[in-house]
């Protein structure tokens, strides 16, 4: 397995560098429309935050990182490419023949893929927190932002978290890639559905945003909500990783390569 | 001589379409052999079921004792080329050799080995997307040696090849033959392989047609002499004549073409001679491998 991810690394790191810059890149402009969102339209009230988050998530012990947990959907979607790239690309191009070639155990070949592109994500996660919260310590004086609770654990309890369920955010990029063996239609179904069609179902269902995926990675990328408690959505979003674990792996045992 | 490839009555089927037919076929081990057939015959699903990259709906198979159902067990002594040459776009030729080789544990001086083989050297640092079609067939080629395999499987390795590189690569299977290597390469055209083959098996619509060596080919090929008067007014005379004499015959384009009568160019020159018609040509030609092979796989040449 150790081989498979190595060799996902060198072929991966490109797009992952991509990847990464655009987590990056919501990180910030989420960093700024926080601390320098209009007034009145923060749900956490305060003055701060805009639509995305108030002076008191700002305030709080992981305010240092709040710009991450924040923009944890949009990072979402990213992972969401880079695992259905990762996945869908290798049938597009042909290029999953080599490497069944070079390792015809599938088991190992694909979890050594999804690890690499794992660890990719991490790091673009970690980074990500990182960029977040040199610009929060930058910024946070001139907004008259209370720094007192920061903590160092709050903040990496957070990113930690963030990361944990950016993952989870992938590997439905990966299980949509490994079904359809098209990084278009996987991306699109997965994001379509994440940020449109559960919301879409919480419109007749008050319950979506407590059982369904998007809710509960949501809901864990923050460290828990008022609706779903931070275990509650691990356990649940142990369930689906999985459901989404065992869906790829047979799909990818039982089908033929003849692309 | 151990075999190689042993298969045995090997099906696969995707929906209602046979693409293998109980294919049975032995492989020896060393010298090269042609899978030969149309497009469509069923080469790239074979080689396919040999790699564990397609289930048999039915039949058996080993490569080197080991049974397909498990390629790992046999994996690591094979190296292929797969159809059109795959490899990741943005790449260069050196990282896409680098992912390869991790992969399958081979050291980065094999690269450089096998690039030079294939004379790719000089490229290596650019992006596969800037390779020629050639030049990808060669990196499939530098690809498939990475583990300096017992058995090499080629499927239409010289596809987009310039005349020089199909000679360098024939020099190439050659040579690794003449060290022992077992090189497996399909082609829908036999002028491609007969240069190298030492055995050819010919399959269509999934169904063995022939197996067996070369020489047992050329054996098959019909064999004719052709007959020109020098005077095209007696054509239809010689014709009668030499049909009198219990030849078999068919007038074409100008001239007799006389089957089977390889051993008689003299008795049908006396023939001629006798009734005062000079011939302008007399010469046995034997039926082209090309031809064989498209008569035993029911196509028409240029067809």
């Amino acid at each position: 397995m150790i081989r498979s991810f190595k060799s996902e690394w060198i072929r991966f790191h490109k797009t992952a560098r991509v990847g990464n810059m655009v987590m990056i890149g919501f990180v910030v402009l989420i960093s700024f429309m926080l601390f320098f969102g209009g007034d009145d339209m923060g749900p956490g009230g305060g003055g701060h935050g805009g639509p995305f988050g108030g002076a008191a998530d700002l305030a709080a012990d992981d305010g240092a990182v709040a710009a991450l947990s924040t923009a944890a959907n949009l990072i979402g979607v990213v992972a969401i490419a880079l695992f259905a790239l990762s996945v869908a690309r290798d049938f597009e191009w042909g290029t999953i023949r080599n490497l069944l070639v070079g390792q015809p155990r599938r088991g190992i070949l694909l979890s050594g893929k999804l690890l690499a592109v794992a660890s990719y994500v991490v790091i673009g996660v970690v980074a990500s927190g990182t960029v977040a919260a040199l610009l929060a310590v930058v910024l946070a004086p001139g907004q008259d932002i209370s720094t007192d609770a920061w903590t160092v654990a709050g903040s990496l309890g957070t990113v930690g978290t963030t990361a944990i369920a950016t993952v989870l955010y992938g590997l439905v990029g990966a299980v949509l890639a490994m079904v359809t063996r098209s990084a278009a239609i996987s991306i699109t179904a997965g994001v379509a559905y994440l940020l449109l069609i559960e919301n879409l179902l919480g419109l007749i269902w008050d319950g979506a945003g407590e059982w369904l995926p998007a809710g509960i990675l949501s809901a864990l990328a923050v460290g828990g909500t008022a609706s779903v408690s931070f275990e509650k959505a691990l356990v649940l979003a142990a369930g689906y990783a999985i459901l989404g674990f065992g869906v790829m792996y047979l799909t990818f045992f039982r089908r033929d390569v003849t692309d | 001589m151990s075999t190689a490839i042993q298969i045995e009555g090997l099906t696969k089927e995707f929906g209602a379409l046979r693409a293998v037919d109980g294919l049975t076929v032995e492989v020896k081990q060393g010298g090269v052999i042609g899978l030969l057939g149309p497009n469509g015959a069923g080469k790239s699903t074979t080689i396919g079921m040999l790699l564990g990259l397609i289930r048999p709906t039915s039949g058996t198979a080993t490569v080197l004792g080991e049974s397909i159902e498990h390629p790992s067990g046999y994996i690591e002594h094979v190296g292929a080329l797969i159809e059109t040459p795959a490899f990741y776009p943005k790449l260069s030729g050196d990282a896409n050799m680098r992912t390869l080789a991790t992969l399958g544990g081979q050291p980065a001086s094999r690269i450089d080995e096998v690039l030079e083989t294939v004379k790719l050297t000089s490229r290596r640092a650019d992006r596969v997307s800037e390779y020629s079609l050639g030049m990808k067939q060669r990196l499939g080629i530098a690809a498939a040696l990475l583990r300096d395999p017992d058995i090499l499987i080629l499927d239409e390795p010289m596809n987009g090849l310039d005349p020089a590189g199909i000679v360098e690569t024939r020099n190439l299977l050659k040579d690794l033959s003449l060290h022992g290597k077992t090189i497996l390469v399909s082609s829908h055209l036999l002028s491609e392989v007969q240069a190298i083959a030492d055995q050819v098996v010919i399959i269509d619509k999934g169904r063995l047609l022939f197996e067996g060596d070369l020489a047992a080919l050329l054996e098959e090929a019909a064999h004719e002499v052709v007959v020109v008067p020098e005077k095209m007014d007696e054509l239809a005379t010689l014709a009668e004549i030499l049909e009198r004499a219990g030849y078999t015959l068919t007038v074409d384009e100008g001239a007799i073409h006389v089957a089977g009568a390889v051993d008689a160019p003299a008795q049908l020159n006396r023939l001629a001679f006798d009734r005062g018609i000079t011939l302008a040509e007399l010469r046995v030609r034997d039926e082209d491998l090309e031809a064989v092979f498209l008569r035993l796989t029911n196509r028409e040449m240029g067809l």
